[in-house]
């Protein structure tokens, strides 16, 4: 696997928050999903920072809507996870799960 | 915060940061302003990181710069991203010399932004008023009932004249949660008419309130935030002003402190409830007599009407008022100046002291920039090759030079940056420190002063399009060959690194120069003997007259003040005085020594002191001769005093001083006293003042005169006590709880103010001198390494046909002291021009102080000759071989 194609555990949280908020996934919802579900504080940058990186990668791809009231004129940029960030997802799960496989005792005893 | 939109736009593109801009927006709940800029700027700083790593990433790749790279996003097409990326790399390569660079205009463009924000605050806006050049004083006290013809008088010329009283000490405002102290400007009706600005809550006194005399109060906005914590509710509400019942009418605007400087006025009340206000004697002046002068007065020039032109007509009305109405005082009516020029106390001193740090901070930024200008020049001569292949690879003069153009301004928006929180530093910083005029830094409001920063940063940014576009642009027109070649450029007459390197020495000499002599100065004026022993001495200063008490009850009081605290175990000794050497303040009063003739040279005036028994102990003043007060000195025993040494000198130069008799005014006529002691010169007021004659009266025998004044209590407590402040105050208040004590604090203390502006001086130029020295060693260095690589060939050559090492190490140290050598004497000039400015600040110090002189000249060689060394000795060791090959 070569470097570029790694997904680190940060870009697997924000793929995964695209994912799961289907057509409503723009930066506020995407940093809200992650703070809800992670249970974590993590920085607003941080996530814009990651979704660049995901879209250079071609993992996300990314359509303006129109503009609003409410967000002073301006449009939001929706995020959708392309076939190839789906791939990679799968990849790194399968990577996870075949590591997990067979250490819950292991965890257990200690 | 637009700009924090911008950056996101150059970092991501527009309609993206737009998006990004939406989203901060929504967050806050879709007030546009309300979003922090601190998570834009957080947002910014996250992308910009995130762009430096990717073209780090990119640059392990290939060379080829300009070649767009497969894998770029889409919306980075615009070549100012690239150009700004392109930039930080070159930064990343080379991270010592763009640190030094940043570094310099940050530390250069930051000490100018704060003491500009300083100068702001204390000489520019003084009086936060409309129009405030039309605002006029006179430096003149005036009674009440001058004042009112003087108004009436000069209707021509003014819109109004307004009169008040400053309390010179705080009066007490209580509500029923606490009561604070608040220094107060008792004012006529039109005073805040005069200064034509608004209240930030309810109204203003009006002149309906002072005839009526209502007990109504304005309150500073300082005090209306740190009291009443903003409250609007608090109109109307009651308080206690000294203990008499008043209603808050208003709140002055921010920023506005009363009409001095070095003050911060807190309340504002009608001048006709002066009686029932002021405290002790002050309150028993009376409006209604020319007797006394009392009253500051302050008008509004009519539109178009002159300084001068206002000043001859008033000048003529008080003279047409004198021969009316024969007024001792209106005699020396003294020149108009205006309210802005008499806000700030010894205007001429503080303005010195001010233009004085500016000059100097003004030279660190030269150094700065100098600084930059040589970084920027040795790196466009390494990068002549770079620039020549981008020629032939087909970049346009226009595209090279919007590239250097753009490190250039990334290199002083970096320093500027930097310097935002350099100059917050240095203003935190220096805020406990005083200037002369005792301002206190920290009271000044300053704010970063925008205008500066900006300013600062445009002559950074200038300098740096100078001296890295400039070359660069002359660089880019001989033919590329010769630049890929790597040969050096034909050498002209002026060799710009070298000229640099000799302003910067000299520069930094004239700067480490005046730090010493600050420096030495402090150090002197912490020698001057003193006269007296401040370690352990503890002081306090008593109100005893705002509390009721009459010159009985107060003698009474303060004999168990003394008892009470000298039967504390931490205490040696107790003493009244109405004055304590250092704290100022002082009487005069006429006298004549029994059987002689007053020479034409000898003074008939005296400073004098009323003291307990117990104060030449407390304070270990020495007694030279006889005996101190005692006990046994008090009403209806025989008049004594005691003169200290300078007196004794004058008059008693035999030195047969005690037993000689003194007379002066008495309770009843002239009064007879004889000399029973000769006490050690002290210091009044001034570390820098010369001793002048003194006398110390014995405070029982002249409680009739000076009963309910403001008096200092002086206690000298065993070595190492603690809590003793604490202690005092809780042993003053057993006797009276009500009594005011203040200014309770340790004559070291009062030590440390008086030596200030030494203080001042020596920490910020010792500061800016040390921060040039490194510029300039840095300067130094630059200049050697950038001639040892322009000449690796000829060492080279040199060394092949058989020069050895110490040849070598002469022939670099030669080019790398050349900007020394030639910086010293420019530094020596500057120096002595530097120190005829700051002579005023160093009292006891000969400005061209010789010491100081050959330290800072030795300090100043020796750091550039430490810093020509290392790419000396490299220079000298290279292997000849490698030299020649390495073009």
């Amino acid at each position: 696997m070569s470097r570029s194609d790694y997904l680190g555990e940060f870009e697997q949280m924000v793929l995964l928050s695209v994912l799961r908020l289907g057509e409503n996934a723009y930066g506020v919802t995407v940093h809200e999903e992650i703070r809800r579900t992670a249970g974590r504080e993590v920085r607003r940058g941080a996530v814009y920072v990651a979704l660049e990186r995901l879209q250079a990668k071609g993992l996300v791809s990314s359509t303006f809507g129109s503009p609003s009231t409410e967000r002073g004129g301006r449009a939001k940029r929706f995020y959708t996870v392309e076939a190839s960030g789906r791939a990679a997802l799968r990849a790194s799960r399968d990577a996870l799960m075949n590591l997990w496989n067979g250490v819950e005792p292991e965890l257990e005893k200690l | 915060m637009r700009a924090a939109t911008w950056l996101i736009g150059r970092l991501v593109g527009t309609p993206a940061a737009q998006a990004i801009v939406g989203d901060l927006v929504e967050s806050a709940g879709g007030h546009g302003s309300l979003w922090r800029s601190s998570e834009a700027w957080r947002v910014v700083f996250s992308l910009m990181s995130y762009q430096l790593r990717r073209s780090g990433q990119e640059d392990q790749g290939a060379p080829g710069p300009l070649r767009p790279r497969p894998g770029m996003p889409e919306h980075s097409g615009s070549s100012a991203l690239q150009d700004v990326r392109f930039a930080l790399r070159i930064f990343r390569r080379r991270p010592v010399s763009t640190a030094v660079a940043i570094l310099s205009l940050a530390l250069g463009i930051g000490a100018n932004t704060a003491i500009f924000s300083l100068l702001d605050g204390i000489l520019l806006r003084p009086l936060p008023v409309p129009r405030p050049e039309e605002l006029v004083t006179t430096a003149t006290v005036f009674s009440f009932p001058d004042y009112e013809d003087l108004r009436d008088a000069s209707t021509d010329e003014l819109t109004g004249l307004a009169a008040w009283s400053a309390s010179s000490r705080p009066y007490s405002l209580a509500t029923d949660n606490g009561a604070w102290p608040a220094l107060t400007e008792l004012t006529t009706g039109n005073f805040f008419d005069l200064l034509e600005f608004r209240p930030a809550a309810g109204r203003f006194l009006t002149l309906d309130d002072e005839s009526r005399r209502l007990p109504v109060a304005v309150l500073s906005h300082r005090l209306w935030q740190s009291a009443f914590y903003g409250d609007p509710l608090v109109i109307g509400s009651d308080v206690r002003v000294n203990g008499l019942p008043a209603t808050i009418i208003g709140v002055a605007p921010p920023g506005f402190r009363g009409t001095r400087v070095n003050r911060s006025v807190d309340l504002w009340m009608p001048l006709s409830l002066h009686a029932q206000l002021a405290p002790g004697s002050f309150g028993r002046l009376r409006l209604d007599s020319r007797e006394t002068q009392w009253l500051r007065v302050m008008g509004r020039l009519r539109p178009n009407t002159g300084l001068a032109q206002a000043e001859a007509s008033m000048l003529a009305a008080a003279t047409r008022l004198l021969e009316q109405q024969p007024s001792p005082y209106l005699e020396d009516f003294e020149s108009l100046r205006t309210a802005t020029q008499a806000a700030i106390p010894r205007e001429e001193e503080v303005r010195g002291f001010l233009t004085l740090m500016i000059a100097m901070v003004a030279v660190a930024l030269l150094v700065a920039c100098t600084n930059v200008a040589n970084v920027l020049l040795t790196r466009t001569t390494e990068r002549r090759r770079e620039i020549g292949l981008r020629m032939v690879l087909g970049a346009s003069r226009g595209r090279l030079v919007r590239q250097l153009f753009i490190e250039s301004l990334l290199l002083s928006l970096a320093g500027g940056v930097a310097a935002l929180f350099f100059a917050r530093w240095t203003l935190a910083s220096v805020h406990l420190l005083q200037i002369p005029g005792r301002i206190v830094l920290g009271d000044v409001p300053t704010s970063i002063n925008a205008t500066t920063l900006a300013f600062t940063m445009a002559v950074a940014f200038a300098c740096s399009l100078l001296f890295g576009v400039g070359p660069a642009l002359a660089g880019t027109r001989p033919d590329p060959a010769r630049m890929i070649n790597g040969s050096a450029p034909r050498r002209g007459n002026w060799n710009a690194p070298v000229t640099l390197a000799t302003i910067q020495v000299g520069l930094t000499l004239a700067l480490v120069f005046s730090g010493g002599l600050f420096l030495r100065s402090l150090s002197t004026v912490l020698e001057v003997p003193l006269g007296f022993d401040p370690t352990d001495v503890y002081v306090a200063s008593v109100d005893i007259g705002v509390v009721g008490y009459d010159n009985d009850s107060a003698a009474t009081f303060r004999r168990e003040a003394l008892a009470g605290l000298e039967s504390l175990p931490t205490i040696e000794r107790a003493a009244w005085g109405v004055f304590v050497p250092v704290q100022g303040g002082m009487r005069m009063e006429s006298f004549r020594v029994v059987g002689h003739e007053l020479q034409e040279e000898e003074p008939g005036d005296v400073a004098l002191n009323y003291v307990s028994d117990g104060f030449f102990e407390a304070l270990r003043v020495p007694l030279l001769a006889g005996r101190a007060f005692a006990a046994t000195d008090r009403e209806g025993t025989a008049p004594v005093t005691i003169v200290n040494e300078a007196l004794a000198d004058i008059f008693f130069p035999s030195g047969d001083t005690v037993g000689a008799r003194l007379i002066m005014p008495g309770p009843a006529g002239i009064l007879e006293m004889e000399i029973i002691g000769v006490a050690g010169n002290t210091k009044r007021r001034d570390l820098r003042e010369e001793s002048s004659p003194y006398l110390y009266l014995p405070l029982a025998q002249w409680n009739w005169l000076v009963g309910t004044d403001r008096m200092k209590i002086a206690v000298r407590a065993t070595p190492g006590a603690a809590d003793t402040i604490d202690s005092m105050r809780q042993r003053l208040a057993q006797i009276d709880p009500a009594l005011p004590i203040t200014e309770l604090r340790t004559l070291d203390d009062q030590l440390f103010d008086q030596a200030m502006p030494q203080r001042v001086g020596a920490t910020l130029l010792g500061m800016f001198g040390a921060l040039a020295l490194v510029l300039a060693a840095v300067g130094v260095y630059g200049v050697v390494a950038a001639a040892m690589l322009s000449r690796v060939r000829e060492i080279g050559i040199r060394r092949a046909v058989g020069a050895n090492d110490p040849d070598v190490l002469r022939l670099v140290l030669r080019r790398g002291l050349l900007p020394v050598v030639l910086g010293l004497p420019l530094g020596w000039f500057l120096a002595f021009a530097v120190a005829r400015l700051i002579a005023g600040f160093l009292p006891g110090l000969s400005p061209t102080d010789p010491t100081t002189f050959v330290a800072a000249t030795v300090l100043v060689f020796v750091a550039s000759a430490v810093a020509c060394l290392p790419p000396a000795l490299r220079a000298a060791r290279r292997d000849p071989v490698t030299a020649l090959r390495s073009d």
